[in-house]
């Protein structure tokens, strides 16, 4: 029977179940029809045949049907088994096609394998030998170093050996002259050598084997050791017993040597051995080198040839001297030594420079500063240390520590000597200074510094320059000796203090840090009350302060107590004092916990003094006055800069305190306010803008005390016009605010001003006026030296003296008070010199001995030339009008009647204050209001006034514009060509009708005379108040140039238009203006026209201020 | 002489108002730190343990300023004297220089 045939155990079972069915039916149908036989009738057998047929058809189809199911599940058996059977089939076949197939790289990898196995195996002893040789060497450096212990040793054995030597000597003598005493006596030759009577076994002297160390080979003279001599030296090694020697004496430290020395070993035994058993010959000594060399080669990367060799030769150890070790040393200690000898000369000569400079420039006195520090601080920590414990011993008794923080008396003497010795060594170091002023340092560069301001400056800054020196002299001991002694202590005292309060301290000390400049100003501010410990210690109270604004007011009341406490002092009302005193403290705290009322703001303003307020006020004069003359001479522009930006930062904040403490319905305390942030660092705020005036003026080549800068500024932050009349004291051009005598008037009337212009009524009534018989006039004569900026400097500043802020001067006073500076007074009086060969013009020829006078109506200015007839410069008409006399020098006169004509500067109305305000296009324009330009009449011949009297009227000559002459009034217009942006109908016969239609057709839009507002993307050309025609704008220099060629040849008449501002410079300097394009300025320009001086100073707006306030000399050039 | 007086005496000191600005803040500002680091340093010894410890949880805490100057009125009593030791060690150190 087939596997396909075979029957599952169920089929069996149910082909048995089957069986068994059908016997039994089959039985049954027997025993139904026997007993039907014999029990029924043939008829009823009948009747039954159909029953019982259907069963047993019945029983059949079931048969069938089981027998058919069986026959199926065989069938379905047999081919599952056969799928299995062909599953199986296919992955016998696939994995025995897979190996056949793969069989022969697995055999080959198994080769590889194998053979890499081999070859590993082969390697491995090498491998291992590497490793051990590794090993080895740690262990023969260790060697070496036990070698270098041995060496020691055995140069202690030798200088025994040497010793004995010595003694054998001694010895062989006494035997030698007992030979020459033998001999002196006839006896028998004997050759024998008695032993020494002492019983010495020594050899005979002459036969005295060369001791270890006189026979030492070195490894070079090896070949040259198989002498005869050295064959029978008694120590030498034979090939038998010194090759054994050899081993046996290296048997011990055998295991220790690396591998390739063992090899070298045996393989220069061999060659010895080989050697010396041949025959000497010629040859045998070369090629007993060539093999030596051969092995030296073969060994030489691995071992140490020199040593092993040495050792086989000699047959013992070798024993590296100092020098060999070193070289057989690994390179690092090597270097190390050589770096140590190197380090060691540097020492050395770092220590012969030190004494030497000790000697030179040593200070006893820091010595002893040193010594009473470190007597104090040990005191002070001691101190320390013994509050702590007794302040437990309060703590446990339930008290506070008041007073007990008291230094002793012994700490506090400590103290006071040890800073009298940092007293003492400042001013060893300050003599120091003095001594090495020509030297080299910090100090010494500060000093030279110092100098080089006092003599640069103007006469005030050299006649202090002395008191100046003493000034920062006392402020540098001041810091060296008071401020370094307090940070030292305070050290100490951390030192003193626990890690969690140091911790603490630190962290708030950070936090101090951390805050703003001003703050930290403001905040001191607020020192003069002693609530201040509390806004310090609480490390951020600053910020919040100026978050909540009420801290601040009590910065500014902190402030403003201080000061009045001081008006009160200066008094002598203590009482006050102390009432002043109290109230700072309590608003102080108050308003830094955040308590602060309006009320209290009104209490502390009911308790305010107006003295305190003017003496305050003073004293803001006269810092600014000298701050003014240090910083114009010690400042650079850059300084300026810096300066500006700063006074902005606090003149913000004064404003703010300003608007905090007027919120607050505190009144007049908002003036207050105000002047308290100014005094903060007293003064702050307007010395530093006077600073910048000066600055900027000094860049135009001499101390012009009034530029409009600082003042422009300060508006520009808060366009507010000054009202109509109101002869603000920084609004008058030429206020000598940085150099007239202290005047308390005056300053009040500043501080007020850069309050917001709120002019208190006090201020107003504190102001008189200089009643008009008091005029005294002024004489000012030109000393050695000086030039044309003192005199009209010091005519200023008297003026101002006798005609203060809200007085009225006389009509040729305020014309004075109206020039900007020295330029337009010599343009205005015909005080200039033009030079047609140079094209320059030279502001006011003075010499020594020419005098300036006023006289003493105020009425008439005179000029008195040292060498010359004098001439009147300016004076007032019997009608008030202000005229000046003809000069010979002057070109040009204007011939038009009018006097009044509006484009002459008029700077009570057309400041640059109110010029900035205007700033839209629109108001621009509206504020323009330009009349139709004078008729020029340029010739000399001409008379030159209205009335024909010779003289012209001020205005009339500011507007003389020198730029062009008779002559070129006559040339022919050459060919135009309009240039960018230009209409070709722009040609004009005179610079003033020029500048008239550039206001109206060109790019720049004059807000008035002014100001000025220009795309800079644009080329554009612009005239002054004086008729200077100005190129500026556009991409680049070139492009400009170009520009302003052009814009000079469509000219009808020569005109002068100065090439100026590289916009590539200017917009390096500001980016971000250079991407908008657009600078914005308020044009104060001071030029005469010819293009010397006639530039923008008047950069004000701090938003577009530029570190660029050109001077004379940037002028790129001049195009004709 | 008070905590104002001995300021201001520092101030004169040195012809505080004739320094120029720059000067003059340079000056404030160093005088200003010295104060400030003095007087929390002498607060801080004036504490007892605890109030230091509970000084420390508040300042680490980071209590706002009115909690820490409510603290320091209380917990810490003549606290400002710490500020007034160091104002007036300062000024007589100072005037002893200058005389």
């Amino acid at each position: 029977m087939s596997r396909g045939m075979e029957r599952t155990p169920r089929s069996k079972e149910l082909g048995a179940k089957t069986k068994e069915l059908t016997k039994a039916i089959r039985a049954e149908q027997v025993r139904k029809a026997t007993n039907t036989s014999t029990e029924m009738s043939a008829e009823q057998l009948i009747d039954t045949i159909p029953e019982v047929a259907n069963k047993i058809g019945r029983a059949d189809r079931v048969a069938f049907y089981r027998r058919k199911q069986r026959e199926d599940e065989a069938k379905a058996i047999a081919d599952n088994r056969a799928r299995v059977e062909a599953s199986e089939q296919a992955i016998v076949d696939g994995v025995e096609k897979n190996i056949r197939e793969k069989l022969p790289d697995a055999v080959q990898k198994l080769t590889r394998n194998r053979k890499i196995i081999r070859e590993t195996e082969a390697t491995l002893p090498e491998v291992e030998r590497k490793a051990a040789r590794s090993m080895k060497r740690e262990e023969r450096d260790q060697l070496l170093d036990q070698a270098g212990k041995l060496q020691g040793a055995l140069e202690r054995e030798k200088a025994a050996q040497t010793q004995e030597h010595e003694d054998r000597l001694a010895r062989q003598t006494v035997i030698a002259k007992r030979e020459v005493q033998k001999r002196t006596k006839p006896r028998p030759e004997s050759s024998d050598r008695s032993t020494p009577e002492d019983g010495s076994t020594d050899v005979p002297f002459d036969e005295e084997a060369p001791t270890s160390v006189d026979t030492a080979p070195d490894v070079i003279a090896l070949p040259d050791l198989r002498s005869d001599e050295q064959k029978t030296a008694p120590d030498a090694v034979s090939p038998e017993a010194g090759g054994a020697a050899v081993v046996e004496q290296n048997a011990q430290s055998e295991h220790e040597e690396p591998v390739a020395d063992n090899a070298l070993r045996e393989d220069l035994l061999t060659l010895k051995r080989d050697f010396e058993s041949n025959e000497p010959s010629p040859n045998s000594k070369a090629e007993y080198k060539a093999k030596l060399q051969a092995l030296l080669d073969k060994y030489s990367p691995q071992s140490d040839v020199g040593v092993v060799a040495s050792e086989v030769y000699t047959g013992e150890p070798h024993y590296p001297s100092p020098v060999i070790a070193s070289n057989t040393l690994p390179e690092g200690p090597t270097v190390s030594v050589q770096e140590a000898a190197a380090r060691a000369e540097r020492r050395s000569t770092k220590q012969t420079a030190n004494e030497t400079f000790k000697k030179d420039f040593y200070d006893p006195t820091i010595d002893t500063e040193k010594a009473y520090k470190e007597t104090y601080f040990d005191l002070l920590k001691a101190h320390q240390q013994n509050r702590g414990f007794l302040g437990a011993l309060g703590e446990r008794l339930g008290l506070q520590k008041g007073n007990q923080d008291k230094l002793p008396d012994e700490v506090q003497l400590a103290r006071r000597q040890w800073v009298a010795t940092r007293v003492m060594h400042a001013r060893t170091l300050l003599d120091s200074i003095q001594e090495r002023r020509e030297g080299r340092g910090s100090a010494a560069r500060q000093d030279r510094h110092l100098d080089e301001v006092i003599q640069a400056g103007p006469n005030k800054g050299k006649q202090y320059g002395e008191v100046m020196r003493e000034r920062y002299q006392r402020m540098y001991v001041v810091k060296a000796a008071v401020f370094g002694a307090e940070e030292s202590e305070q050290r100490a005292r951390m030192e003193g203090l626990a890690l969690r309060d140091r911790h603490l301290a630190d962290k708030l000390f950070k936090a101090y840090n951390g805050m703003d400049p001003k703050k930290k100003i403001i905040l001191g501010s607020a020192l003069g009350v002693a609530g201040f410990a509390f806004g310090t210690l609480t490390g951020g109270i600053g910020a919040a302060a100026l978050l909540s604004g009420s801290a601040l007011g009590v910065a500014s009341i902190g402030a403003v107590q201080r000061l009045r406490a001081q008006g009160a002092l200066e008094r002598g009302d203590t009482d006050a004092h102390a009432k002043l005193s109290s109230n700072a403290k309590w608003w102080s705290a108050a308003g830094i916990g955040g308590w602060l009322t309006g009320k209290g703001i009104e209490t502390a303003q009911k308790k305010s003094s107006q003295n305190a307020e003017a003496t305050l006020k003073k004293r803001e004069v006269g810092d600014l006055r000298d701050a003014n003359y240090f910083e114009t001479l010690s400042k650079s522009r850059q300084g300026a800069a810096a300066t500006l930006e700063r006074n902005a930062r606090l003149r913000s904040t004064g404003s703010a305190v300003g608007g905090i403490a007027a919120g607050v319905g505190a009144g007049a305390l908002s003036a207050e306010g105000f002047s308290a942030v100014g005094s903060h660092i007293p003064h702050g705020v307007t010395s530093l803008e006077h600073s910048v005036t000066t600055h900027a003026a000094s860049t135009h080549g001499g101390p012009e005390l009034h530029s409009t800068t600082a003042h422009s500024a300060t508006h520009s932050e808060t366009p507010t016009i000054a009202p109509a009349g109101t002869h603000h004291a920084q609004e008058v051009p030429g206020h000598p605010d940085a150099s007239a005598p202290s005047d308390t008037n005056v300053h009040d009337v500043h501080s007020q001003d850069s309050a917001g212009h709120s002019v208190s009524p006090e201020a107003q009534s504190a102001t008189p006026g200089a009643p008009e018989s008091q005029v005294g006039g002024f004489h000012h004569e030109i000393k050695a030296g000086e030039g044309a900026t003192h005199m009209y400097a010091d005519m200023l500043r008297q003026l101002h003296h006798q005609y203060p802020a809200g007085s009225t001067p006389p009509p040729l006073v305020q014309k004075m008070f109206e020039f900007h500076n020295v330029d337009q007074f010599a343009r205005a009086t015909g005080f200039e010199h033009f030079d047609p060969a140079s094209h320059t013009v030279t502001s006011a020829l003075v010499h020594p001995g020419d005098t300036l006078t006023l006289s003493p109506d105020g009425h008439t200015l005179t000029f008195t030339p040292a060498h010359g007839d004098p001439y009147t410069v300016m004076q007032e008409s019997p009608q008030g009008a202000v005229v000046t006399h003809d000069q010979p020098h002057v070109e040009l006169r204007a011939t038009h009647a009018s006097g009044a004509h509006h484009n002459g500067p008029h700077p009570t109305h057309e400041s640059p204050t109110s010029a900035v305000v205007s700033e839209t296009p629109a108001a621009e324009s509206a504020t323009t209001g330009i009349e139709s330009p004078p008729t020029l009449e340029q010739s000399p011949d001409a008379p030159a006034d209205s009335s024909g009297s010779g003289y012209m009227t001020l205005d009339e000559r500011l507007h003389a514009v020198p730029s062009a002459t008779p002559d070129s009034a006559s040339t022919a217009p050459p060919e135009t060509s309009p240039a960018p942006g230009t209409d070709s109908s722009v040609v004009h016969p005179s610079s003033f009708d020029l500048r008239h239609n550039l206001m109206s057709e060109y790019p720049a839009r004059f807000t008035n005379a002014n100001s000025i507002t220009v795309d800079s993307r644009v080329p554009h050309i612009y005239s002054d108040t004086y008729g200077t025609l100005h190129a500026w704008g556009g991409k680049s220099y070139d492009e400009l140039h170009s520009f302003a060629q052009r814009f000079a040849a469509s000219q009808s008449t020569p005109v002068r238009v100065s090439v100026e501002g590289n916009p590539e410079t200017l917009f390096a300097q500001r980016p971000d203006l250079a991407e908008q394009g657009i600078f914005r300025y308020t044009a104060t320009v001071t030029g005469d026209g010819q293009g010397h001086s006639s530039l923008l100073n008047g950069l004000t707006d701090p938003a577009t201020q530029l570190n660029h306030i050109p001077s004379p000399g940037t002028f790129s050039s001049v195009v004709s | 002489m008070n905590v104002t007086t001995s300021y201001n005496s520092i101030l004169d000191s040195v012809d505080f108002s004739e320094l120029s600005v720059e000067d003059q803040e340079k000056f404030v500002l160093e005088l200003n730190s010295l104060i400030f680091r003095g007087a929390v340093v002498r607060t801080i010894e004036r504490m007892n343990e605890p109030t230091r410890a509970a000084w420390y949880e508040l300042v680490k805490s980071g209590a706002s300023e009115e909690k820490m100057a409510q603290f320091l009125e209380k917990k810490v009593p003549q606290a400002d004297l710490a500020l007034a030791e160091t104002v007036e060690s300062l000024a007589d150190d100072i005037l002893a220089v200058t005389k």
